[in-house]
């Protein structure tokens, strides 16, 4: 999952540099909320406190 | 200050940002810590930022581009300051090496607060969005292209290392060995 992320920033990353604005920004918004979501499911799962 | 400064000050943000990275890259394969699910996200958060630059490089400086850097330095901050809660519970052990006197998690914490307080005041000078257009790679400057390259390279390499690390499944909390290459 988390190397999804990277790869989706990396798309975002590659777009912008190609002139593709568009597709770069809702890549990179796709990967934001995907990020929150990730964030999210670690933030509320049961403490390990051993991490 | 001439707007190409302004693409230039940003390039160098981006060498900035990298080199955090990098750190945390020295701290994994030479340190051996591998790094845990907080940890990473942490990571994609700088990632996140070094997109924010790298519009503002190829595409002139835009409230837009500083708007995505915030937001992202603040998730990032966000994450940081969740794991340093988790290990100030007494009797909770640290994760990792320390870093300075600072375990990377707390150093990540005022990595983001410092790209906050810098995009906050660069963003100030509205000389920047007075013009401004896509420029290719090709007829950047040398030293945005070397930024340009660094960071791609970066966020390659994070990309490669999550995916051996953890796979395409989700990473375990206290991660010992990489799962792609430990015997099945």
């Amino acid at each position: 999952m988390i190397s999804l992320l990277f790869s989706l920033y990396l798309i975002a990353m590659i777009s912008t540099i190609v002139n593709q604005r568009i597709f770069s920004l809702t890549t990179f918004s796709v990967a934001l909320i995907l990020t929150v979501y990730w964030f999210s499911y670690h933030a509320t799962d049961t403490l390990d406190i051993l991490l | 200050m001439h707007i190409d400064k302004f693409r230039l000050l940003n390039a160098i943000g981006l060498i900035l940002v990298s080199a955090v990275l990098c750190n945390a890259f020295y701290g994994q394969f030479v340190g051996g810590d591998l790094p845990c699910p907080l940890c990473l996200l942490q990571r994609v958060a700088l990632v996140a930022v070094l997109y924010g630059l790298l519009l503002n490089v190829v595409y002139g400086a835009k409230p837009l581009h500083y708007s995505l850097i915030l937001i992202s330095a603040f998730l990032g901050a966000a994450i940081a300051m969740r794991q340093v809660l988790l290990h100030i519970i007494p009797g909770t052990p640290p994760y990792g090496a320390p870093f300075l006197g600072y375990h990377y998690y707390t150093w990540s914490f005022v990595v983001f607060s410092l790209v906050i307080l810098g995009t906050g005041v660069i963003s100030a000078f509205s000389i920047q969005y007075s013009k401004g257009s896509y420029v290719s790679f090709k007829y950047q400057q040398w030293f945005c292209k070397l930024a340009i390259g660094i960071a791609l390279l970066v966020t390659l390499g994070n990309a490669l290392s999550a995916f051996i690390e953890c796979g395409l499944s989700e990473c375990p909390e206290n991660p010992v060995s990489y799962k792609l290459l430990s015997p099945p």
